[in-house]
């Protein structure tokens, strides 16, 4: 337990208590004037006033402390709890603590899900969050650098980010069985499913697609490993042509905005690729990156988000002459670059192989302003002050 | 004319017993009940003096104006009673009083004797003036007679007030006109100024009789204040700061020391000094020195 100062400099202040100092040496309005014509045989003499000196002091006394009182207020200080130890226990949503609940070294702690805010273990299981690491950090930064934390964590913990966990204390990391396994989602098909849809206006341009994305499982064909799947003869098809289920990239060779229909599958996480010839294709544009731009003519391309999907648009004319690239014969290479998603890094893994370690140094504990209470302090001494000084008025007039 | 203001009807009785006298009786034969040698109207010339504002026009000597282009007025030493003259010292300093009585001042108190030596004074038919003095000028009543002599003395005292300081010799000089030789002065002073004892003494040296009544507060007899003070001289401003119970045997001691000086110095003048302090009657003075059954004053010589 300690009292620290956030603002020491403030304490400068404590030379006003010379203030009250030297009004109480000056003053001398209470002495009665008294017309006195004998005063050639009056002799100045000061009787040492030893009662009324010590009312005075008592009075003087509490204006030091109010003034002090007041630049202590300036100066903010803090208390800080001393040594903080109530041990913390935080579960990770998707663990089941039933293991460690009877655990005698932890039923005294405090239980806490592993949420934003952190709220009290024992309702309903948050949902798990994306953020597991942050909030672990979050954690060991908020609590005293005494207080013991256990963490239960299931078997697989997602919610990491780039990032290894380094805390500012060692950190009890208990591996439990997860209550529920999450559905592992199907690993993405190697070849995904593209659609091409284009005008009247860019018939011509589409064939190069068509060509680049077919040249992508060329190679598949001459192994003659497994006979190629009949999607894949990829075929530029009219725009009112629905797309076929499955589909994961769509080409929309078009100056027209696609339909309905197919923003919602957009946002549903398809990827678009689009021509647009104008520059604010989409209200959207500040979200645009640029991903690629053309090293012969002013053609360039921008990635955006649309929901969960995925919409690139190509900036100028999509005819051979705009975007000679189309030629190459790396093109196929170039468009599957363009049209694959940026890798993730990684936010899952075995709980055993990611435990926190110790390596932080402890963050700075956290204090309590006290401006509450010294703001009572100052209007407790004040009424005091009041009362006192009235007090003294009023037996000097009686 | 019955005036209470300065004259406490118990005191006015008590006056009935009080007869105005000299210490030395004059031989000159008079009308009063006393003879002097006093100057004024009368049938005998004794001096020209020079005029003064508030002279009978009828004594100016229009003949010697026209020889001297001056006015003179023309003194015949007449067979008068006594006069008295009641000298006033109208100074700041006679603004005091005691913290109880705020009103009772100095000068208050004077006035009543004055009054008082009035009253007598009427009522032996002897002829009495009036003279307050402080730096602002001196306010001289001529001596004379009657009721209408006191009334116009009462207004004058009335008119007075305390301001100033004592004036200095030069300003005095009047005095020395009217105040005959063998006059009774009567000086109602607190004493603190060093001119006024001298004055006193220069008139006393100079055949006037001269009975000095000093006035001093209560506060100056007892001071009996309590706390802290900032003590200030009415006439030079001057201050000091103290606390009272610290100051009293000091005070009391140096102050005892200096009456007993001045009583010294006046006796060795023969000046009667009677001291009156403001929580007594203000007869007490008369009654020492002229009630029939007194010896002090007369006595002695």
């Amino acid at each position: 337990m300690s009292i620290g100062l956030l603002f020491p400099a403030a304490l400068t202040a404590l030379a006003a208590l010379a203030l009250p100092l030297l009004i109480h040496l000056t003053r001398r309005s209470d002495r009665q004037l008294m017309t006195f014509a004998a005063l050639r045989w009056l002799r100045a003499k000061e009787r040492a006033r030893r009662r009324l000196r010590i009312d005075e002091w008592v009075l003087l006394a509490l204006r030091l402390l109010l003034l002090a009182a007041v630049v202590v207020l300036l100066a903010q200080p803090v208390w800080f709890a001393a040594g903080n130890a109530q041990p913390w226990v935080v579960v990770v949503p998707g663990a089941d603590p039933d293991a460690l609940a009877d655990d005698p070294a932890l039923r005294a702690a405090d239980w806490h899900w592993l949420a934003p805010g952190f709220p009290a273990f024992g309702g309903a299981a948050p949902q798990p969050s994306r953020e597991a690491a942050s909030l672990l950090r979050e954690l060991d930064a908020t609590l005293a650098p005494t207080q013991p934390l256990t963490v239960i964590v299931p078997e697989r913990l997602s919610g990491l980010d780039g990032e290894r966990i380094v805390l500012g204390r060692a950190v009890d990391w208990h591996v439990v069985a997860a209550l529920a396994l999450p559905a592992a989602t199907a690993p993405a098909a190697m070849t995904p499913t593209v659609a091409i849809r284009h005008d009247a206006a860019h018939a011509a341009i589409s064939r190069y697609f068509a060509a680049a994305v077919n040249a992508w499982t060329a190679g598949d064909d001459d192994r003659g490993a497994e006979p190629s799947p009949p999607s894949l003869a990829i075929a530029p098809a009219a725009l009112d042509v629905a797309l076929p289920a499955g589909t994961d990239w769509l080409l929309w060779l078009s100056d027209e905005a696609p339909p309905a229909a197919i923003a919602s599958w957009l946002a549903d996480g398809g990827s678009v690729l689009r021509v647009a010839r104008t520059a604010t294709a989409d209200a959207d544009e500040d979200a645009a990156v640029e991903i690629w731009r053309s090293q012969q003519t002013t053609t360039w391309l921008s990635a955006q988000r649309r929901g969960r999907g995925r919409m690139l648009i190509v900036h100028g004319a999509p005819d051979v002459a705009q975007l000679p690239e189309v030629l190459h014969p790396e093109f196929a290479l170039l468009l599957r670059s363009w049209l694959v998603p940026p890798a993730r890094a990684p936010a899952q893994a075995m709980a055993r192989d990611v435990a926190p370690t110790h390596g932080l140094a402890a963050w700075p504990a956290h204090g309590k302003l006290l401006h509450d209470a010294m703001l009572w302090l100052i209007i407790a001494l004040w009424l005091v002050e009041r009362i006192l000084a009235s007090a003294r008025r009023k037996a000097a007039r009686a | 004319m019955v005036d209470n203001d300065l004259i406490a009807p118990l005191v006015r009785a008590r006056l009935r017993a009080l007869h105005l006298r000299m210490r030395r009786p004059t031989h000159t034969p008079g009308i009063g009940l006393q003879s002097s040698r006093n100057q004024g109207p009368g049938l005998e010339f004794a001096q020209y003096r020079a005029y003064q504002p508030g002279d009978d026009p009828r004594s100016v000597d229009w003949k010697l104006y026209a020889r001297s282009d001056r006015h003179f007025v023309r003194e015949a030493e007449r067979e008068s009673p006594l006069s008295v003259w009641l000298l006033i010292d109208c100074s700041a300093s006679m603004a005091q009083s005691d913290p109880d009585n705020l009103t009772w001042t100095r000068l208050a108190a004077a006035r009543s004797v004055a009054a008082c030596v009035m009253e007598l004074a009427l009522a032996q038919g002897e002829r009495f003036g009036l003279v307050a003095v402080n730096d602002r000028g001196i306010a001289l009543l001529p001596a004379g007679s009657g009721t209408r002599q006191r009334d116009r003395c009462l207004q004058q005292l009335h008119a007075l007030r305390a301001q100033g300081q004592w004036p200095d010799e030069t300003a005095l000089q009047p005095l020395w006109q009217h105040l005959g030789a063998n006059a009774l002065v009567l000086l109602l002073s607190d004493g603190f100024d060093e001119a006024s004892v001298l004055l006193a003494e220069r008139l006393a040296a100079a055949r006037r009789e001269l009975r000095f009544i000093q006035i001093l507060s209560v506060g100056e007899r007892d001071f009996r204040f309590r706390g802290d003070f900032r003590f200030r001289d009415p006439e030079t401003g001057d201050e000091v700061l103290g606390n009272a119970e610290a100051m009293r045997v000091d005070f009391l001691a140096r102050f005892a020391q200096a009456q007993t000086q001045l009583q010294k110095r006046l006796a060795a003048s023969g000046i009667d000094l009677a001291t009156l302090y403001l929580d007594q009657p203000v007869d007490t003075p008369l009654q020492h020195w002229f009630a029939d059954h007194a010896t002090a004053g007369v006595a002695r010589r």
